[in-house]
């Protein structure tokens, strides 16, 4: 059975970085991206199977990244991460993945992962 | 309290509170990245713990964000804490190479999101000026806020500053100013209110905007 393929965008290089790194060691394989552009032009976007993605990015929103990619890889499942603990970007967040899909950071690594088993199991990830 | 007294009451208080939430997010990142360089100490430790060789360097490279990190929310909060103080005086003398850093330190993250880079110049001798501190960066906040609809190809705007015999300059550079302001909406209530309780006047030159601030203002 082959790894299940994370992808994680957000704008902090280390938080990103480091959260691939600590999924790498649980067996995901992840790999991230700290702009949207960088991940709209991978060629192997699709070969995806789920997208974890900050909601307050430079230019453009995580929900409107999720818009872009879901076009794209119509299969990909959705998790968003978020500093912000507003009712409104609650509202966003769960709205476009499901109310168990989105975290706030700082997120626990456990959590994240239950997330990722979730919503691949078709429990949600995407509306 | 008159109508322009209730504008910029009411625009302080919302620039307070985006300010403060612009803090709070920078914060959780800040901390997430800490939270996550302490979990990947965690993982590094149980793998030794089960047999798996302790890479130095990893362990070196994480300790080292984490102190970045701790450095990075103490510029943040000294910068709110400065933020923070500055109402409580209607009046004070201050550094304008000083409100520089501490005013890109507090939106970094709105200019950010918008993706321009906001820069600044400062000379080797401080430039003083007697002003009401908080609205100054109130109203500096709501001039950049208007510079980056203006901003050109480059995505930078850099703040400079200049000091003649009754006024200090802040010119807002790397723009495309409008022909025409007020069709572009400018300077609206809000930010003429402030230009009036500052005593301040903003003008427009090829490729920048102009804040002049008598030395003494009100």
């Amino acid at each position: 059975m082959r790894p299940i393929r994370v992808l994680l965008v957000d704008d902090e290089l280390e938080l990103v970085s480091t959260i691939a790194e600590r999924l790498d060691l649980r067996g995901f394989e992840a790999e991230w991206e700290t702009s949207v552009d960088k991940t709209m032009q991978r060629t192997d976007i699709c070969t995806f199977d789920i997208a974890i993605l900050d909601i307050k990015m430079p230019k453009i929103s995580g929900l409107a990244l999720k818009e872009k990619l879901e076009a794209k890889c119509p299969h990909m499942k959705f998790i968003f991460l978020t500093g912000h603990g507003s009712g409104a970007d609650f509202e966003k967040g769960a709205a476009a993945a499901g109310e168990m899909f989105y975290l706030v950071k700082p997120i626990h690594i456990d959590v994240l992962v239950d997330k990722i088993q979730k919503a691949l199991s078709d429990q949600g990830g995407k509306v | 309290m008159s109508t322009t007294l209730d504008i910029v009451g009411d625009t302080g208080l919302k620039f307070f509170g985006k300010i403060s939430a612009s803090i709070s997010h920078e914060l959780k990142n800040s901390l997430s990245i800490i939270n996550e360089s302490a979990g990947l100490l965690e993982d590094l430790t149980l793998m030794a713990q089960k047999g798996k060789p302790l890479d130095p360097d990893r362990v070196e490279k994480t300790a080292r964000m984490i102190k970045q990190q701790v450095n990075r929310s103490d510029d943040i909060l000294k910068a709110m804490n400065r933020f923070s103080h500055s109402i409580d005086r209607p009046s004070a003398t201050i550094d304008v190479y000083e409100l520089f850093p501490s005013l890109m330190t507090l939106t970094r993250r709105i200019t950010e999101t918008k993706g321009i880079h906001v820069t600044y110049e400062v000379g080797d001798a401080p430039m003083m000026l007697t002003i009401s501190p908080f609205f100054l960066k109130t109203l500096l906040w709501h001039l950049l806020d208007f510079a980056m609809e203006l901003v050109g190809d480059s995505k930078k705007i850099t703040l400079v500053a200049e000091k003649s015999a009754a006024a200090i300059v802040i010119r807002f550079l790397n723009l495309n100013a409008p022909s025409d302001v007020t069709a572009a909406g400018f300077p609206g209530s809000v930010t003429a209110a402030l230009m009036n309780m500052l005593s301040a006047n903003v003008s427009f030159e090829t490729g920048s905007m102009l804040l002049t601030l008598p030395l003494e203002a009100a």
